[in-house]
C-alpha cells in the first residue's frame, strides 16, 4: 500500500489489442479472404460453364436423336418435298407435314413443325448443316417430290452458341423408306 | 529468481506455428487439387457424347451402302473406310473402321465391323456390330 502510493503510478497496460496488432490481423485476414474469393469465384466460373455446356448438349443430344428418328418416318421416295442445308420438309407414314429449320441467323432456334404447330428442338443454333447423300454415297443437291428422289442418307452438322461457348454436334440417318 | 528465467511472453512457440503452417497446407492441397480437377474433367461428358455421335453417325452409314442397291456387303472392305483423322468439322477426333474377317453360320456370310472414335481425355468409343450377306 505504502509501496504503491509513493511511487509515481505506472500505466497499467490495458487489455485488448495494440494498433500493430490490429493492423496485423486486418492485413492477414484480407490476403486469406482474397486467396479464397478467387477459389470462390473460379469455382462459380466453372459451374456457370458446366451449367451451359450441360444445357447445349441436352439440347444438341436431343435434336440430333429427333431429326434422325423423325426421318425414318418419311412415307416413301416422293414425300420430301424441301431439302435445303437449313430446311428439311416432309410427308411421314401418318400423312403428316414435318419439317425442320433454322432461320439461319446465329442464335434462332431449330423449330420442329407438324401439321402447321411449331416447337423448338434446340435453342441458340450458330450453325446448322443438313447434307444429303445419294446410293453411291455423293454428296448431292437433291431430287425433291414429286420426282423421285435421290436422297439415301442424311448427316446433320448442328453448333450451339451460349455466350462465347459453343458445343458442336452431328448425327445421321440412313431413311430405310426411301 | 534466477536471473537466467526469461518472463515468457503470452503467444504461440515457433513450433507451433510451424506446425499450424503443415496441417493448413496439407489441408488445403487437396481441396485445390479438387477444384482443378472439377475443370479439367468438365469437358469430358462432351467429348464422350460427341464421340458417342461420331461413331453412331458413321455405323449409319455403313448400313446405308450395305442396303445400298449399287454398294452392298462386297463394299464393307477396309479400303472402303479410310481411317479420318480429324474427323472433318471436328478437330481432336479421329475415326476408324475395323473389320475382321468374316464367319460363315448355317450358309449366310457374317462380317464384324468395329467403329472406334478417340478424343482426348477420355476412353475410346467403340461400336461393333455385324453385317450379314444376304
Amino acid at each position: 500500500m505504502v509501496h504503491e502510493l509513493l511511487t509515481p503510478p505506472r500505466r497499467r497496460r490495458e487489455p485488448g489489442f495494440t494498433l500493430p496488432e490490429l493492423l496485423i490481423v486486418i492485413v492477414v485476414a484480407s490476403i486469406v479472404a482474397v486467396a479464397f474469393s478467387t477459389m470462390f469465384i473460379e469455382a462459380v466460373k466453372t459451374y456457370q460453364f458446366m451449367d451451359a455446356e450441360k444445357d447445349m448438349l441436352e439440347d444438341a443430344r436431343y435434336a440430333e436423336e429427333r431429326v434422325s428418328r423423325e426421318l425414318k418416318r418419311v412415307k416413301d421416295n416422293t414425300s420430301i418435298t424441301t431439302a435445303s442445308a437449313t430446311t428439311l420438309a416432309f410427308v411421314d407414314r401418318s400423312n403428316a407435314t414435318v419439317s425442320f429449320s433454322w432461320s439461319g441467323v446465329s442464335g434462332a432456334n431449330l423449330l420442329y413443325t407438324k401439321n402447321g404447330s411449331s416447337q423448338t428442338l434446340a435453342k441458340g443454333v450458330d450453325s446448322l448443316a443438313f447434307q444429303y447423300w445419294t446410293k453411291n454415297g455423293a454428296a448431292a443437291t437433291p431430287i425433291l417430290s414429286p420426282s423421285t428422289t435421290d436422297i439415301w442418307r442424311v448427316t446433320i452438322y448442328m453448333r450451339l452458341i451460349k455466350g462465347s461457348q459453343t458445343v458442336a454436334s452431328f448425327g445421321a440417318a440412313f431413311v430405310r423408306s426411301l | 529468481m534466477s536471473g537466467r528465467e526469461v518472463c515468457r511472453a503470452a503467444g504461440f512457440t515457433l513450433v507451433e506455428i510451424v506446425l499450424i503452417i503443415v496441417i493448413a497446407a496439407v489441408a488445403i492441397l487437396p481441396l485445390s487439387m479438387l477444384f482443378a480437377n472439377t475443370s479439367i474433367r468438365s469437358g469430358d461428358a462432351r467429348n464422350a457424347t460427341i464421340a458417342a455421335q461420331l461413331a453412331q453417325a458413321k455405323m449409319e452409314e455403313l448400313t446405308a451402302d450395305k442396303n445400298s442397291p449399287t454398294r452392298g456387303f462386297s463394299y464393307l472392305i477396309a479400303a472402303n473406310y479410310p481411317a479420318e483423322s480429324p474427323v472433318t468439322a471436328f478437330p481432336g477426333y479421329s475415326r476408324t473402321v475395323a473389320f475382321a474377317p468374316d464367319s460363315v453360320y448355317d450358309g449366310v456370310t457374317f462380317r464384324t465391323v468395329g467403329v472406334t472414335v478417340v478424343c482426348p481425355n477420355i476412353p475410346p468409343v467403340t461400336l461393333t456390330t455385324w453385317f450379314t450377306n444376304y
